[in-house]
């Protein structure tokens, strides 16, 4: 069962994200801020971070950079979660190594889980460079 | 502000700085000591003139992003439990309470638009914004919105007519939402302004190398003397702000905004008390 850690501030949105992903059958850890996030990403050692980028104390584009500078944490693929799609943030975020960036108000969770089972499916089967 | 008030400055130190070698040449040392003082003192003046308006200008900004942003999290939660409560994900739903979320949906995903442009519009400053244009059949757009808005047609026992004018309507390059977006606006006030039992007819066809989309109303009309403001940001007709307070005034904005960004034109004829008639017309050309 792959695991699963969120990120996020928001309670409701934590739950509702949390029950979507729990109900197709990946197994949740949930943080609220960006420091629970990184301890808990070094602990559990989580399959994906659901990343949201405003944070209460340090922000979601710090935690990005902590997590891809640790050898520990760096190979976890993050999707980060945005509440607006300013082109400077997706670059950022892009830049820092997300695997990918989703405006919250412009997906639903289940184009959030989509999006997530397409990432293992691509981890899973890599494409072959070509020589 | 404050165009003119910046332009008058410059033009009194340019001037003052233009006649400058002629005063100095004829004027005594302490004649040119208070000239140059009354140079400086305009090119503060004009500085801080330029300050101000930066200042505010950034201000204003600074608040709409910070409105977007707080306003687009509470829409994106709404947006995500809807989209659960409709999934069946809390438990299995009747057939009209899913009609009921649906619509519900809809309507926050028009003000998740809504504020993704109203933060648009203020960073670009009333020009074109960034557009994601598909070559699409506008005619569909016209029916989507027709089709949502059939209820409210219904309720207020309007006439409603929509008719295709012209055999063959060709695929346009056009950014779909936001297109809908306008065309929802004007469907929008003219069933708003509308009363009971009125009528509403609306049309499309080619005519030479655009589209052209009419539609017409029976409701309040704008009065004339407000008629060239109709299309300004916040602006809302006398008659209207009576039949509805609660509205923003951004709709023909936006519709505006929209469609100019397309290279497109949209005007309207009004009379008080007998109803408007709005246009929109988009190049036909897929390039």
């Amino acid at each position: 069962m792959k695991k699963i850690l969120i990120v996020e501030d928001d309670a409701f949105l934590r739950d509702l994200i949390n029950k979507k992903l729990s109900s197709a059958g990946f197994a949740v850890s949930e943080a609220v801020n960006g420091e629970a996030g990184l301890t808990s990403a070094k602990e559990a050692k989580p399959d994906l971070i659901l990343l949201d980028l405003l944070l209460p104390t340090i922000d979601g584009f710090e935690v990005l950079s902590k997590l891809k500078a640790n050898p520990e944490t760096s190979p976890i693929p993050v999707i980060i979660l945005s509440n607006l799609g300013q082109k400077e943030d997706l670059d950022k975020g892009m830049g820092l190594g997300a695997i990918d960036f989703m405006i919250k108000a412009q997906f639903t969770p289940e184009e959030i889980i989509a999006k997530v089972k397409e990432v293992f499916e691509k981890k899973a089967n890599p494409v072959p460079e070509k020589e | 502000m404050h165009h003119k008030v910046i332009i008058f400055f410059s033009s009194i130190l340019l001037g003052l700085i233009v006649i400058e070698p002629f005063i100095i040449s004829v004027l005594n040392p302490v004649a040119i000591y208070l000239f140059s003082i009354v140079i400086a003192l305009s090119l503060l003046a004009t500085i801080i003139v330029l300050i101000k308006k930066i200042n505010s200008e950034k201000s204003e900004k600074e608040i709409i992003s910070l409105t977007a942003h707080q306003l687009s999290a509470p829409l994106a939660s709404i947006k995500w439990s809807l989209e659960m409560l409709l999934n069946e994900d809390f438990g299995p739903l009747e057939d009209e309470q899913k009609i009921v979320f649906k619509k519900a949906f809809e309507r926050d995903e028009q003000l998740i638009y809504l504020v993704n442009d109203l933060l648009n519009a203020s960073r670009i400053d009333e020009k074109k914004y960034l557009l994601n244009r598909k070559p699409q059949s506008i005619e569909k757009i016209v029916m989507a919105v027709s089709d949502a808005c059939r209820d409210d047609i219904k309720k207020k026992k309007i006439k409603f007519k929509l008719s295709k004018l012209s055999e063959h309507l060709p695929e346009i390059n056009i950014d779909g939402p936001k297109i809908k977006l306008a065309i929802q606006n004007l469907f929008d006030n003219a069933i708003k302004y509308t009363p009971a039992g009125g009528k509403i007819t609306a049309s499309i066809k080619k005519r030479g190398r655009y589209i052209e989309f009419k539609i017409q109303d029976s409701g309040i009309g704008i009065e004339k003397t407000q008629q060239n403001k109709i299309f300004s940001k916040f602006f809302r007709g006398g008659n209207a702000v009576k039949q509805d307070p609660m509205g923003y005034g951004l709709g023909l904005f936006f519709v505006k905004n929209i469609i100019e960004a397309h290279d497109g034109k949209v005007w309207f004829k009004s009379a008080e008390n007998e109803g408007s008639t709005f246009y929109i017309s988009l190049p036909a050309k897929k390039g």
